[in-house]
């Protein structure tokens, strides 16, 4: 019995050693190579798999990142989010705009109430109203003043909120060394001692943290110590706006 | 080790495994499987042993799949058909043993062709087929039985016919 199970199995065994005809040997070979030159393809599950989380969470990251900057750039976040990311991104040097402000026709910038409301504090040299703001757009109180051609009107009038507000150069008034000749609320020069002629209204920003009159900005020497030809009438009147507006001591 | 040189180790063996399952076309079928081995290999990793498993578990799946799609298919004989000579197919070396495994149940050939075609151990098997190697040598036990019977039987034939 054990000699025939072994003869069994030997017969078995040779079953698995038959010859394969050499032309199928060789159609299924050139198939194989021809199989083996293309790799396999990658099922799209495993593909995804191979996608290292962490990878993944970064690069969400950035795209996020330069969607919302690029939304921010264009000023096309909500407003709260706008306001952050101008604060934000301002303080890394990217300039974005600020919901508080719009763009007026020519370009600059103005705070956005400022259109709506027209405004009601600050005041501005009446220069700026005649190149700027249209008289008929000018807010109650836009009006030149009387006095010293200081135009009341709306802050951002005119204002680009962009220029820092020049402290010592109060609007209207030349700039240092032009022997003072203060402009006045028509554009013109008072002569103040230097008889030049008239030097052309300056575009100097007016400040939208307060309001400037003839006796300058509240930061910065006043006009008569930067102008010592200033006429004395002019003087004590300026000091008086200055004390006025600003407090403290006539040299304040 | 190339899928060329994997095709001249193992290819025998798996045509004769395919035959011995009555694989309807053999030879087309061992060129699906090692198709798949020129595809996989380059991902394959493992000694000689390993590699002969992995061949045969191949083959072993192919067959499955070839088993299923026919079972899909519908078979449709609505009319006798004429009796025709049966074109001459390729000389089996041993188609008295083919027959024999025949008689033998579906997992009886599985197990009696794995140990002694595709020359895999009791534990390989049962791995590869999903049973016990208690239950693997209880198989293998009554199928060679089966197949001495089958062939006595056989040749007392050939002997009363002769």
């Amino acid at each position: 019995m054990a000699d025939r199970l072994e003869a069994l199995e030997a017969r078995l065994r040779a079953l698995g050693d038959e010859p394969i005809p050499l032309e199928v040997q060789a159609r299924h070979l050139a198939a194989m190579a021809a199989a083996a030159a293309v790799p396999a393809p990658t099922p799209l599950a495993r593909r995804w798999s191979a996608v290292h989380p962490l990878r993944a969470a970064a690069a969400a990251a950035v795209v996020a990142l330069l969607g919302s900057t690029g939304l921010a750039s264009a000023g096309a976040l909500p407003e709260p989010a706008q306001r952050i990311a101008h604060t934000v991104l301002g303080a890394v040097g990217i300039d974005v705009p600020d919901p508080g402000t719009v763009e007026r026709p020519d370009g600059r910038l103005a705070p956005a109430d400022a259109h709506a409301t027209g405004g009601t504090g600050g005041t501005v040299d009446g220069d700026d109203r005649s190149d700027e703001v249209p008289a008929s757009s000018a807010a109650p109180g836009g009006t030149p003043d009387e006095t010293e051609g200081i135009m009341t009107g709306p802050v951002g009038a005119g204002a680009p909120t962009t220029t820092p507000p020049g402290p010592a150069t109060a609007p209207g008034t030349p700039p240092a060394g032009s022997d003072g000749g203060n402009s006045n609320g028509n554009g013109t020069s008072n002569g103040g001692g230097g008889g030049r002629p008239e030097t052309p209204p300056t575009t100097s920003p007016p400040t939208t943290e307060g309001q400037v009159g003839p006796g300058g900005s509240c930061t910065g020497p006043p006009p008569w110590v930067t102008n010592p030809d200033m006429p004395k009438e002019e003087k004590d009147a300026a000091q008086a706006d200055r004390r006025a507006r600003c407090g403290g001591g006539p040299d304040s | 080790m190339d899928a060329g040189d994997v095709y001249r180790a193992y290819a025998r063996g798996v045509l004769g495994y395919l035959r011995g399952q009555g694989v309807a076309d053999p030879e087309d079928v061992l060129g699906e499987v090692f198709l798949n081995v020129a595809r996989s290999l380059p991902n394959f990793s493992g000694d000689e042993e390993h590699l002969r498993r992995w061949v045969f578990t191949l083959a072993h799946h192919r067959i499955i799949d070839d088993r299923r799609r026919r079972a899909r298919r519908p078979q449709v004989v609505d009319a006798e058909l004429p009796e025709l000579p049966a074109p001459p197919g390729p000389e089996l070396a041993d188609p008295e043993l083919v027959a024999a495994l025949g008689q033998l149940t579906e997992e009886q050939r599985e197990v009696i062709l794995l140990r002694f075609i595709a020359d895999l151990s009791i534990e390989e098997v049962a791995s590869l087929t999903g049973r016990s190697s208690g239950a693997i040598r209880s198989l293998q036990h009554r199928a060679m039985a089966q197949l001495a019977r089958t062939m006595r039987s056989a040749d007392e034939g050939d002997r009363v016919d002769g």
